[in-house]
C-alpha cells in the first residue's frame, strides 16, 4: 500500500490577498515497511505535507495516491481515514468524552462497526499504548496524567487499525522516560502498520528510529536520505538548521582531532566501544 | 533583639521566595484526589538562576502557580520577598514581583499588534502613558523583538512569540521570573533563542528566573538544579547533580549525552575528569 506523491503543491488562503505557498511541486513514495521520518525547521511544510495524505488537505495541484485511490479525484473519505491514522501534535488536547472506553471507542464507532468488534477493538488498543484496560476504561481521560493522557489519545487512532500511522511530534512535551515509552510503543506499532510517518524535531529519536528520513525545507523536499548517511553530514544539516544528533556531533569533533572513527553509526553504544578502543591504543602507546 | 534583626535582614537579601513544609493537593477529598506537592520547604535567592526538573506530574507547573499565588498550599507557607500567598491581600504586590511564562505561545497573546500585547500589562497597572511607553521599548528591546513592534503575533515563529511572551512579563518590571516549560513547544532554533534572552536576563538584569525544564540540555545552564520527584524535592544542588546517573533515573529523567558517555567511559576504566560535563569538554579530555 504506498502513498505516491506527484507534482504536489498547495497555497494556503488560496484566492485571497494572503495566499502563501506552502509546498512545492513534491514527489516521492513512501513503501511497506518504511519508518519515515520528517524533518525540517518550523515552518517548512512538515505538518501541511503529511495532512494531505489522509485529506485534510484537500489536493490542489498534484496527485497524492494511497493504495491506488487518487486523491485528487472524487474518493470515499471514510475508507480513507480508517486506513491513514493520523496522531496530532499534542493529541491529548483531542480527548473529549467521559471515560477512556468511549473515547477510544470513537473512531471505530464511526467506522460502523458492531458492538463487538468495537469492544475488541478498543480493549486492545489501550493494551497496546501501555495502560491497565481494567484501570483506565471507566476513567475519565482527563483524570489521566499527561503522559496517560498522550497514550490514550493514541490508543483512539490504533483503535481504527490504520494500515498507515503517521505521527506529528509524538514525544513533545513528554518528561525523557515518557519520550522513551513512546517511541518504545511506536516502535511496536510496526508490527500492525504497514507505514509510520512520523514527524520529530528530536534528532536523537529521528537517528534512533527512522528507516529512511525526508528533510522538508520551505516547502520543498530537500533531500530523501538514509539515517546514516543524513546525520553525519554536518554541513548539510547546519544549513538546513537542523540539529546534528549528539553520537554524529562526537564523532566529528573527535575525528577534527586527530581520531579516526567511522562516520556511520548512529548507535551510541557502537560508539562507545569504539572510543574504548581508540582511546586506550593512544594513551597506552603515549605513555608506555 | 539585634541579633534577630539582623537574621531579617540576611533573609530578607538572601531568600526571596521561601517555601516552608508546602503540601498541595489537587480534587481534596475526591475519587481523583491527587498530590502534587508533598512537603516542600525550599528557599530561593534574589538573582538565581534554578532549574527544576522532574517526571510529569512531578509537581513542577503547581509549585510555579503556587508561588505566584494562582494557588494557596493547602499545608505549609510561601514567601515571596516577605509576604505570604495565602493573604489575598498580598496577591497584587506577590504578582507585580513574579511573572510566570506558560508553555503555549498562543494562549498567552491578547491583542492584534505586538507592542500592543506588551503593553496590556503595565496598562493594567495604571502605570502613564509615558512609563508604558518606556517600558515596551525596553522590554521588546530585551528579548531582541524591536523590529516587530507593529507587527502581528500570529505571523511569528514559536521561538519569537515566546520572546513576546517573556516581554509581557518583562514589561511588568518583576523581580522573578518562572519559565513553565516555556521551550517545551519549540524547535531546537526556537528554543537557543529563548534560553539567550533568559540568560540575558539573568546576567544583565539581575534577575531571579525559575526554570522548569524537561530538557536536560538547558539544566545545565543554571546555577542550581532542583529535581522533583513524586511531588517532593529528590535532589537539590549544583550542576554536578546531572552527573548522578542512577539518581536522575529514578526520579524518570535523563543524563546529558556528554555526562553518560563519560560515565561509560569511565567505567570501561578510561579516566575522565569529574567535571566533564558538556560535549567540548568531553572532547578535551579524550584528546589529552
Amino acid at each position: 500500500m504506498p502513498v505516491e506523491i506527484r507534482g504536489l503543491s498547495y497555497d494556503y488562503d488560496q484566492k485571497t490577498k494572503f495566499q502563501k505557498r506552502a509546498l512545492f511541486d513534491i514527489g516521492f513514495t513512501v513503501r511497506d515497511g518504511d519508518f519515515l521520518g520528517i524533518v525540517g525547521h518550523t515552518g517548512s511544510g512538515k505538518s501541511t505535507l503529511v495532512t494531505h495524505f489522509n485529506a485534510l488537505n484537500r489536493v490542489q495541484q498534484g496527485t497524492v495516491v494511497v493504495d491506488g485511490v487518487d486523491l485528487s479525484q472524487k474518493f470515499d473519505y471514510k475508507a480513507l481515514r480508517a486506513k491513514v491514522g493520523m496522531v496530532f501534535q499534542y493529541p491529548e488536547y483531542q480527548l473529549f468524552d467521559e471515560t477512556v472506553y468511549k473515547d477510544v471507542a470513537f473512531g471505530p464507532k464511526n467506522l460502523g462497526l458492531d458492538e463487538r468488534e468495537i469492544a475488541v477493538r478498543v480493549e486492545a488498543a489501550i493494551r497496546m499504548v501501555g495502560l491497565d484496560y481494567d484501570a483506565v476504561k471507566e476513567r475519565s481521560p482527563f483524570e489521566l496524567s499527561g503522559g496517560q493522557m498522550r497514550r490514550a489519545a493514541i490508543a483512539g487512532v490504533l483503535a481504527m487499525r490504520p494500515e498507515i500511522l503517521i505521527l506529528d511530534e509524538p514525544t513533545a512535551g513528554l518528561d525523557p522516560r515518557g519520550k522513551r515509552e513512546v517511541m518504545r510503543l511506536i516502535q511496536g506499532f510496526r508490527a500492525m502498520c504497514k507505514i509510520i510517518v512520523m514527524i520529530s524535531h528530536n534528532m536523537d529519536e529521528v537517528a534512533a528510529n527512522c528507516s529512511r528520513i525526508i528533510v522538508m525545507n520551505e516547502g520543498r523536499v530537500y533531500g530523501d536520505y538514509a539515517p546514516e548517511e543524513l546525520f553525519h553530514n554536518e554541513e548539510l544539516l547546519s544549513a538546513l538548521r537542523i540539529d546534528m544528533p549528539a553520537v554524529c556531533t562526537l564523532t566529528r569533533r573527535l575525528n577534527e582531532r586527530g581520531f579516526s572513527l567511522p562516520e556511520d553509526t548512529l548507535d551510541e553504544a557502537v560508539l562507545l566501544e569504539r572510543l574504548v578502543g581508540a582511546v586506550r591504543a593512544k594513551r597506552g602507546g603515549g605513555h608506555a | 533583639m539585634l541579633a534577630k534583626a539582623a537574621r531579617n535582614t540576611y533573609n530578607k537579601r538572601m531568600s526571596f521566595i521561601e517555601l516552608n513544609a508546602v503540601k498541595f493537593t489537587y480534587n481534596s477529598g475526591e475519587r481523583d484526589e491527587a498530590v502534587a506537592l508533598d512537603g516542600v520547604s525550599l528557599s530561593i535567592g534574589a538573582g538565581e538562576f534554578v532549574a527544576v526538573v522532574g517526571h510529569n506530574g512531578s509537581g513542577k507547573s503547581t509549585l510555579a502557580k503556587l508561588i505566584n499565588g494562582l494557588y494557596e498550599p493547602d499545608e505549609g507557607e510561601i514567601l515571596v520577598d516577605g509576604l505570604s500567598t495565602a493573604d489575598d491581600k498580598n496577591l497584587f504586590d506577590i504578582r507585580s514581583r513574579v511573572g510566570v511564562v506558560f508553555q503555549n505561545p498562543d494562549n498567552q497573546m491578547v491583542a492584534t499588534i505586538i507592542e500592543d500585547d506588551i503593553a496590556f500589562g503595565p496598562e493594567n497597572l495604571g502605570l502613564p502613558p509615558a512609563e508604558i511607553r518606556a517600558r515596551v521599548d525596553w522590554a521588546l528591546a530585551g528579548v531582541g523583538m524591536s523590529e516587530y513592534a507593529k507587527g502581528m503575533p500570529f505571523k511569528l515563529s514559536g521561538g519569537q512569540k515566546q520572546r513576546v511572551a517573556i516581554a509581557g512579563v518583562l514589561a511588568l518590571k518583576p523581580r522573578v521570573m518562572i519559565l513553565d516549560e516555556s521551550t517545551s513547544m519549540l524547535d531546537p532554533k526556537g528554543r537557543e533563542e529563548v534560553m539567550r534572552v533568559v540568560k540575558k536576563l539573568v546576567d544583565e538584569e539581575k534577575m531571579t528566573v525559575i526554570l522548569i525544564t524537561h530538557f536536560m540540555e538547558e539544566a545545565m545552564q543554571c546555577g542550581r538544579i532542583v529535581v522533583l520527584k513524586e511531588g517532593k524535592v529528590f535532589l537539590d544542588g549544583g550542576r554536578e547533580i546531572l552527573t548522578r546517573e542512577a539518581e536522575l533515573k529514578e526520579a524518570g529523567l535523563e543524563t546529558p549525552f556528554a555526562v553518560r558517555m563519560a560515565n561509560a567511559l569511565r567505567a570501561r576504566g578510561i579516566g575522565i575528569d569529574a567535571d566533564v560535563m558538556t560535549l567540548p569538554a568531553l572532547v578535551e579530555a579524550l584528546c589529552r
